[in-house]
């Protein structure tokens, strides 16, 4: 070899060495997750959704034209109980409407809500309460929440039932 | 436009790259090999690091992973590091083939099942950064929920699994792992289909660059072992967390932006990629006219068909009274790189105009219009080598070197030029795949359509060189230029026994040994 390649094959080394070390550097880039201050409320549950049940004698233009053993003894509607969903923080409404079911029977209601909050004492409010009209249909059962929780710096403070269905506070303190 | 642009930026960092390494160990034009060779180490550590894993607790069998400083420390690490070079590898061959304008027509295949690995191979690095479950996975999981959140697929929210009511279930690591191990019997699949529509692909670097990579990346996973965050905790905000630029560059940005944009962003940049071949195509009335065979001039040698890189020539039984079977090219796979005319020894086969018959024609007139180049050197060679660009010697250029007829040369040396020198692109970036390979062979092997016995070799030479690597132009010329001094010497004839410096030419030649000074290579 002669000796001006030795200078290019320590330069071409050192070349790849620097890529690879470049690489390395770049599959370990530190970045803090913004926002570096904040605390995170989650409410999250899953309940078998409540339907409400209402059944009628069919009329007789309904049973018009049925053949005998195909006329039903009484017609049925069956829909699913909508519940209304309000959470307040500090007096502070970040949440109010309604929660429903997906599709129109009895289907599983779905929450999952994540506000940002600002570290620190906060007063939670959560009231999980069926519509009105359908207040009395078997299963419609509220649930609701009032506590006080201290948040700290990327703390998440998780709002969920329990077994027996109380609402409950985890995470902060 | 950018494509031009792109093309000249990586001609140059081609040469310089060139110049250092060799163009036979450059690692810029063993991209696609390089990529193959990560997916090897990967894979090979991959089975490793499965025996260790467990999906009922992840995070701590990543911890006692790497709690064995001779064995899944490293191995872990050379795992990553496999993977991060596997990005980058891949990337440098796509901007090779994009700006080589090899990513349209026939190739078109190639490059959408190219866009096709690519995303296979970020589903996989993904899921395997969530089965470490340390902050770094926690945020990648619940980005990638909340953003199959905002598709109409799923009744409920899948984001509500990482709420931290519940631990997550085994369910979500196996179905993670399935999805890491599946992923790359995918990525088998579409490297089968990529390289589909080449003739005796390359998938590998050669040895020396093989190992050197492992090598290196053995090293940097002994010496700075891959980084992991703290364990994932779903109470808890991921603050500081260790980003691998190569995979997840894109997490700050998506973590502040709507799913809807996010969403919208990847469909564009897919489309986009996907729409390369269409985009890059040129004009109608621009496109190279794939090769034609003549039925009257083929003699059924077989020579275009072996030779043909993309296995776009058939050999079909004869339809005229003759015996026998008559080349047919696939227009449909034919990239027109005009391989099969240097391969024709009755020139039959070729792209119209660029037939061994027009070479010759051309050469011809060549010869005409430089009277004073008789007695100097004559450079013959492709428009993408150096050849290219050189101003001071008489220039033939032909599309490829492995487009050259042997005719041509020999041509050209019966004219009474002092010596010829074909330059032709290094060898692992022909855009006609094995151009300077079949040349050399045809030059000084006796392939079919073979420089005839009664050319005089030593006045012959084959130098590899970049469009922007004038040096190893200017180092073979001047080989080329003291080696013709002493042929011409009187008397230098009577010495010389001319059958034995022919066969050790050609010895020469298939070797490819490094040219004195320069550690690049040369056929002579």
């Amino acid at each position: 070899m002669s000796v001006t390649t030795w200078p290019r094959r320590f330069l071409a080394s050192l070349l790849a060495i620097a890529a690879l070390l470049t690489m390395v550097w770049l599959s370990r880039v530190h970045w803090r997750n913004p926002p570096a201050d904040a605390a995170e409320l989650r409410v999250s549950w899953r309940i078998p959704a409540p339907s409400d049940r209402r059944c009628r004698p069919p009329t007789d233009a309904e049973l018009e034209g049925v053949l005998p053993h195909m006329r039903p003894a009484e017609i049925c509607t069956d829909e699913a109980v909508p519940f209304r969903l309000d959470i307040l923080l500090d007096g502070d409404t970040l949440r109010s409407g309604p929660v429903a079911g997906a599709g129109r029977r009895a289907r599983a209601i779905t929450v999952y809500e994540r506000f940002a909050i600002p570290p620190g004492s906060h007063g939670i409010v959560v009231e999980f309460v069926p519509e009105a009209a359908n207040a009395n249909a078997p299963g419609a059962r509220a649930m609701s929440l009032d506590a006080s929780v201290t948040a700290a710096p990327g703390d998440v403070i998780l709002v969920a039932p329990d077994d027996n269905g109380r609402l409950y506070v985890s995470g902060g303190s | 436009m950018l494509k031009r642009q792109l093309g000249r930026v990586l001609s140059r960092i081609d040469g310089w790259a060139d110049r250092l390494y060799g163009s036979k160990w450059n690692p810029l034009y063993q991209s696609g090999g390089l990529a193959v060779l990560c997916l090897a180490v990967m894979l090979v550590t991959g089975i490793y690091l499965i025996l260790f894993y467990r999906i009922g607790a992840p995070y701590e069998s990543i911890v006692r992973i790497d709690g064995q400083p001779w064995g899944g420390r490293w191995i872990r690490s050379l795992h990553r590091y496999a993977a991060d070079l596997a990005v980058v590898a891949v990337f440098v061959h796509a901007l090779r083939m994009f700006c080589q304008g090899r990513s349209w027509g026939p190739r078109a295949l190639a490059w959408v099942s190219g866009v096709f690995l690519v995303f296979l191979l970020y589903v996989c690095g993904l899921t395997g950064y969530v089965m470490v479950w340390d902050t770094h996975g926690q945020l990648l999981a619940a980005e990638g929920a909340r953003l199959l959140d905002a598709l109409p697929i799923f009744s409920e929210p899948i984001s509500r699994a990482f709420a931290g009511a519940d631990a997550l279930p085994s369910a979500f690591f196996f179905m993670n792992l399935f999805l890491h191990i599946a992923v790359p019997v995918g990525i088998v699949i579409f490297l089968w289909l990529h390289v589909s529509r080449v003739a005796r692909p390359v998938l590998l670097p050669p040895r020396p660059l093989l190992w050197v990579t492992t090598g290196l990346l053995t090293v940097a996973a002994l010496a700075v072992p891959a980084a992991f965050g703290p364990p994932a905790d779903l109470l808890r905000l991921p603050g500081e967390v260790t980003l691998d630029i190569f995979y997840t560059f894109w997490l700050p940005w998506v973590r502040s932006a709507a799913p809807g944009v996010v969403w919208l962003a990847g469909v564009a940049a897919g489309t986009a990629l996907l729409a390369v071949p269409l985009l890059t195509r040129p004009r109608a009335d621009r496109r190279p006219a794939p090769s034609h065979a003549s039925t009257r001039l083929c003699t059924g040698c077989e020579q275009c068909y072996t030779d043909c890189p993309y296995d776009a020539i058939r050999m079909v039984e004869r339809t005229d009274d003759r015996e026998g079977t008559v080349a047919l090219v696939n227009p449909s796979a034919c990239v027109s790189c005009g391989i099969c005319a240097g391969s024709c020894a009755p020139m039959g086969v070729g792209p119209p105009g660029r037939t061994g018959r027009d070479q010759l024609g051309r050469v011809k007139d060549f010869v005409r219009e430089h009277p004073g180049a008789g007695g100097d050197i004559v450079l013959v060679g492709c428009g993408r080598s150096a050849a290219g660009a050189d101003g001071h010697h008489a220039r033939f250029l032909v599309s490829c070197a492995g487009n050259l007829h042997s005719s041509v040369v020999e041509y050209l040396v019966r004219s009474g030029a002092r010596g010829v020198l074909v330059v032709a692109c290094p060898a692992r970036d022909c855009s006609g795949r094995e151009g300077p390979k079949w040349l050399v062979e045809r030059l000084f092997h006796e392939r079919e359509a073979e420089l005839k016995a009664r050319v005089d070799r030593r006045r012959v030479r084959v130098a590899h060189a970049s469009a922007f690597d004038p040096w190893s132009l200017a180092a073979a010329l001047g080989d080329f230029a003291r080696d013709l001094a002493r042929l011409d010497q009187p008397g230098a004839d009577d010495d010389v026994d001319v059958l034995a410096e022919c066969e050790l030419a050609g010895t020469a030649a298939s070797q490819d040994p490094p040219l004195p000074g320069t550690g690049r290579t040369a056929g002579s």
